[in-house]
């Protein structure tokens, strides 16, 4: 027999004995006996030598071909042996192995996305005591001793005469003594106010102050800077509005309302029927706060504004007791990312 | 600050609906929200009348009443003081949800049946007043519906006043700003007081010794009036503006107060006790009983109304005892008066009192609207009270205070506002608001601003005058180009957000702790350092500031533990305060604790408990990722920690923080009873330290090889002295040597233990041979064995 007829017979045993295989054992065993060193097809191949170079290269191209065969052949049926195309008979459903990962503090998520955009629109960071002078906290700031305005800030004393700031505008102060205008800056951090602690109010909370000052800023500026945070904050085109309100600092002053995104202004338990949800407060620099610090008012205008970290926390997950924020149980904070 | 809309309305003569008019309100500063009671909430709420009353037999306070309510009779149980038989009242029957949250049912009280409620305003939601039930005319009709009866149905709005705007505490106040949204100015009409021949001034006479404290003082005289109920009008409108009707006189005072907001005060004539009224600072040392029978030590920042023996009044903040109208009053001596705001806010203060009075008197009322408003008050009792107002207003001016004049550059408008407002709107927006323009020029404006308003005294006042009234929103949205080119970022600031990607990457969850502290577990934690007092806290815990964060993470982990959750690892950024000469040093810091199982389970593995080690291999990567120095711990006692695995973290020569396993019995402090373990680490040192930039290292060109051995030693013996001896031992081809495996008991004898290390070895120029890699290897294990009498494992 010419070993042609050889090769093409051992293929056509191959694939029966291939196909007849009933366990992976046995398919090694044939794989073995077919393309093993002591092989069916090595024994074959034996009596090429005696062959011109012509049949030789004919004989080795079918050979290589057939060997190829077996061996897609023997993989196939191995696959089909095993149980299936992925060939794994694994448990996929068990769980997969834990990665650690923690989670970022909800004020901090809320303040990150703050800083984000307002660094995005140009301001620089600053930062200021949390135990600060009256002067910083207030005085500077045009809250005169005796002010009914102070009864607004409820404020913690410590020894020393010394207080907890009431808010970051303290930063404001301290940034103008050592900058010449133009400024624009904000003010992230922590505040304290003496108030009772309950659901809706806590002792503690952050906030970010921002403001510029330069020549010709204007109240018009102010709002186009808030309606830009709150585009990208909340969403484009998202209904606000300015109510003329009262700080010691800034005169004009306003407080900026969403409208409620949970009724869209309709009224619901959220803005307590009222459509809109307070969120921060804003206005012109008042030329008292420039003269402490040395600005002419007559050359610099300027705009600052604050936002209450914790009440947009509060609202955006609706979360009815701020206390839990501070509470730092660890199932909580997991549910924020 | 609650008003009626009709009031509103009725003054200012403008036609919107009530919603409306509070929208418009608040978009021009005068933030009000209109409401009307839920007629849901005065369901089987009706007026009934109190037809016989007995003691509760088996209760001293309660009263058994039966009430009837026309057709049917009810008994119900009664703790009221001013309960009695007779009374027309407000009932709550079986079926009522007072307030939407509270049902009424039939019930026994002390064995005794009870089938309702006799209301008091609050538990209607009418006002705050719990001081007895409501007492209704002799007319009401019984079993009509209370909501029907009190014209609930009307519309109030609620104001929020700020503090700049005390003219607004007032109907006229809010009145006047609705004329002005509807492009008017209100003008009020003087009260018409018919007085009598005799005159007030030879009643009495009005000294003023201290101009600063109370620079106007007036008194009127009304004679012969009868204290009684107001007519139902006044009480309903009190009772929208939520204030209680005690009587006529007491009610006038107070419906002028809310209409002018001049405070006024009603003495007893006859029990003043003189004939003079003198106004002075109170002595050191003075004893005085207010109204509400609360005596008070004084000193001199009380400033007092007295009949020239004995204080009568703290003036502008509440009346004595000793002259308080009564019952069988005849004649009154009115005070309308102006004192000082920032006196009468030292004088509450020191009172430990604050009033409806006080609240605007410390804010500013009118000085020049005291008389007016003493006229209006006369007109009142003499038609109410059937009072005979004896002629003129004693009427004495310390310290006269005249209207102040300011201008405005029209263009410094637009300058702020970034809008050109339209022709006249500036000049009628003022006249409106009551400012008279001396000077309407084309760029300068002078204003005469009224005594009514002393939050304006600036151009930039006016200009937000006018900007409230023209509408924010109304003012174009602009963007204003300028400011530095980029802003830079803060090393202390990339440290903070640094250390919350590393720490979240590695499954620490964020806390936020407080900032306060308890005192007494403050000082366990940390002794060393006395912590800040707050003079003011909310309560113990909250007393002092934390000189540490370990104090913040021991919190929140007993919190966690507390509430079953006992696996968990939390991390902190934040400040602790450390006193100092002036102002205390408020280092931004960072504190970590973990306890419990260090991974959650995996059916692969298991969990695994957490230890030391693993947070000092955390403190690796820290040091890696913010670029300074490796963090090398080293055996140190810091309070806090338990002392056999206390240790204070270095980078490179400095200090930088500490860590160690919590100390058990501090820990059981915070109901902690597992192990736990904590680091903390001053940012503001590791910011000011310089980030390390190493220049890039050639990736190996040549393969290395590795050999591992295993050494049996005395247990004290440290591993790292051990590394330290292989490096150098091993010369320039070691390139790492890892501590592979540690094992103690066993083959191991007692007081050893065996450290297997892996070295790798490379050479930067050939291919090492395994021939001199074992002569290297054999130096190295000579070395060890003879250095540390280490005996070989294999």
């Amino acid at each position: 027999m010419s070993i042609i007829k050889q090769l093409e017979q051992l293929g056509i045993k191959a694939q029966t004995d291939i196909k007849q295989a009933d366990s992976g054992d046995v398919l090694e065993k044939l794989r073995v006996g077919l393309l093993g060193k002591k092989g069916a097809l090595t024994s074959i191949l034996r009596g090429l030598k005696e062959l011109s170079v012509e049949e030789k290269r004919e004989v080795g191209g079918l050979a290589n071909r057939l060997k190829g065969t077996i061996e897609e052949s023997i993989a196939t049926k191995r696959e089909a042996l095993s149980g299936g195309s992925g060939g794994s008979t694994i448990d996929y459903t068990l769980p997969g192995k834990p990665h650690a990962h923690g989670h970022r503090h909800l004020v901090t998520l809320v303040m990150d996305e703050f800083i984000s955009i307002f660094q995005r629109m140009g301001f620089e960071i600053a930062d200021g005591p949390e135990i600060e002078t009256d002067h910083y906290n207030f005085g500077a700031l045009n809250f005169p001793d005796d002010h009914p305005a102070r009864d607004e800030h409820d404020t913690f004393y410590v020894d020393g005469g010394l207080l907890l700031r009431t808010h970051t505008s303290n930063v404001q102060i301290r940034e103008f003594e050592k900058r010449t205008p133009p400024v624009k800056i904000i003010a992230p951090g922590r505040v304290f106010r003496n108030e009772s602690v309950n659901a809706r109010s806590f002792c503690v909370f952050h906030q970010v102050e921002g403001f510029l000052v330069d020549e010709n800023v204007t109240f018009g500026d102010l709002k186009g800077a808030l309606e830009a945070f709150c585009y990208e904050y909340f969403e484009e085109g998202v209904n606000l509005r300015f109510r003329p309100s009262f700080f010691p600092f800034t005169e004009p002053s306003a407080e900026v309302d969403v409208q409620c995104f949970l009724c869209s202004g309709k009224g619901c338990t959220l803005c307590k029927y009222e459509g809109w949800l307070e969120i921060l407060g804003c206005g012109m620099i008042d030329p008292e706060v420039f003269r402490s610090v040395g600005y002419d008012s007559e050359k610099y205008t300027g705009y600052a504004f604050g936002v209450g970290i914790e009440r947009m926390a509060l609202l955006k997950y609706r979360i009815n007791d701020i206390r839990l924020l501070y509470e730092n149980d660890a199932r909580f904070i997991r549910q924020f990312r | 600050m609650k008003l009626p809309y009709s009031w509103l309305k009725e003054i200012s003569g403008v036609s919107w609906s009530a919603d409306e008019a509070a929208d418009r309100l608040t978009l021009s500063g005068t933030a009000g929200l209109a409401e009307s009671h839920n007629r849901e909430h005065f369901k089987n709420v009706v007026v009934g009348q109190i037809s016989s009353l007995e003691k509760h037999p088996n209760a001293d306070k309660l009263q058994v009443a039966n009430v009837t309510t026309g057709s049917d009779e009810w008994q119900i149980i009664c703790g009221a003081p001013n309960c009695e038989a007779g009374q027309k009242v407000i009932v709550a029957l079986p079926g009522a949800c007072l307030k939407g949250e509270f049902d009424i049912k039939e019930i026994k009280m002390r064995g005794v049946k009870s089938a309702g409620m006799i209301c008091a305003e609050d538990e209607l939601g009418l006002s705050d007043d719990h001081g007895g039930i409501i007492v209704l005319d002799e007319s009401a009709p019984l079993g009509v519906d209370a909501y029907e009866y009190l014209n609930l149905d009307e519309a109030v709005i609620g104001f929020e006043i700020t503090p700049n705007r005390p003219d607004c505490l007032s109907a006229n106040g809010v009145a006047r700003e609705l004329a002005v949204l509807d492009g008017r100015r209100l003008e009020l009409s003087a009260p018409a007081v018919s007085e009598s021949s005799e005159k007030a001034s030879d009643q009495i006479k009005v000294i003023i010794e201290d101009s600063h404290g109370c620079p106007r003082y007036t008194a009127r005289i009304i004679k012969n009036v009868k204290v009684g109920p107001s007519p139902d009008w006044m009480q309903k409108r009190l009772l929208d503006c939520g204030v209680r009707s005690i009587n006529n006189i007491v009610d006038i005072s107070n419906y002028v107060m809310l209409e002018t907001n001049q405070p006024l005060h009603a003495f007893d004539y006859d029990r003043f006790g003189s004939r003079e009224v003198i106004i002075r600072q109170a002595n050191d040392g003075e004893l005085f009983t207010t109204l509400d029978g609360q005596e008070h030590k004084l000193d001199s920042s009380v400033l007092m109304i007295t009949n020239g023996k004995i204080g009568v009044a703290a003036a502008g903040v509440m009346g004595g005892l000793n002259s308080e109208v009564e019952e069988g009053t005849t004649t009154i001596l009115l005070e309308s008066a102006y004192f000082d705001p920032s006196v009468i806010r030292k004088s509450r203060n020191r009172l430990g009192l604050s009033s409806e009075s006080s609240y605007r008197f410390e804010r500013g009322i009118d000085p020049n609207g005291v008389v007016s408003a003493s006229d209006r008050a006369a007109q009142l009792m003499a038609e109410l009270a059937g009072g005979e107002v004896l002629a003129g207003v004693v009427d004495n001016i310390a310290r006269p205070i005249e209207p102040i004049t300011v201008n405005l550059r029209r263009s410094q408008v637009s300058r702020l506002l970034g809008v050109d407002l339209p022709g006249n709107f500036i000049s009628e927006t003022l006249n409106n608001l009551g400012f008279d323009l001396s000077e309407n020029k084309a760029e300068l404006i002078t204003a005469v601003i009224p005594t009514f308003r002393p939050d304006v005294s600036r151009e930039v006042d006016l200009i937000e005058e006018v900007a409230r009234i023209f509408g924010m929103g109304n003012i174009p949205n602009s963007t204003h180009n300028s400011g530095p080119l980029y802003s830079p970022t803060h090393r202390r600031d990339t440290i903070k957000e640094q250390l919350r990607q590393i720490m979240t990457g590695f499954g620490y969850d964020e806390m936020l702790g407080t900032g306060f502290a308890n005192p007494d577990l403050m000082q366990k934690i940390e002794p060393a350092v006395k912590p800040i007092r707050l003079t003011n806290p909310i309560s113990d815990d909250f007393g002092y500031m934390r000189t540490r964060m370990l104090y913040s993470m021991l919190v929140a982990a007993g919190h966690n533990i507390r509430h079953r959750n006992i696996d968990f690892k939390l991390f902190e950024i934040g400040r602790v305060y450390i006193p100092q000469d002036k102002m205390p040093d408020q280092p931004y810091s960072f504190g970590l604790i973990a306890t419990g199982q260090s991974l959650a389970p995996y059916w692969k593995n298991g969990s695994e408990a957490l230890d030391l080690f693993e947070i000092k291999g955390l403190l690796t990567s820290l040091s890696d990722s913010l670029s300074v120095w490796p963090f090398v711990i080293e055996p140190e006692v810091v309070a806090g920690y338990d002392k056999g695995l206390s240790f204070v973290i270095k980078c490179g020569t400095v200090r930088v923080g500490s860590i160690g396993m919590v100390d058990q019995k501090t820990a059981r402090l915070f109901d902690i009873k597992q192990k736990a373990f904590a680091a903390e680490l001053n940012l503001e040192i590791i910011s000011s330290m310089e980030k390390r930039i190493s220049p890039y290292q050639p990736l190996p060109k040549y393969p290395g090889s590795s050999r591992d051995v295993a050494i049996v030693v005395d247990n004290h013996l440290q591993a790292e002295e051990m590394r330290q001896s292989i490096i150098s031992s091993g010369g320039e081809l070691v390139r790492a040597v890892t501590v592979f495996d540690l094992f103690t008991g066993g083959q191991v004898p007692e007081g050893k233990k065996s450290v297997a290390f892996s070295i790798d070895f490379r050479s930067s120029d050939r291919t090492l041979q395994d021939e001199e890699v074992d002569r290297v290897f054999k130096k190295i294990v000579n070395t060890l064995v003879d250095k540390f009498k280490a005996g070989l494992r294999e």
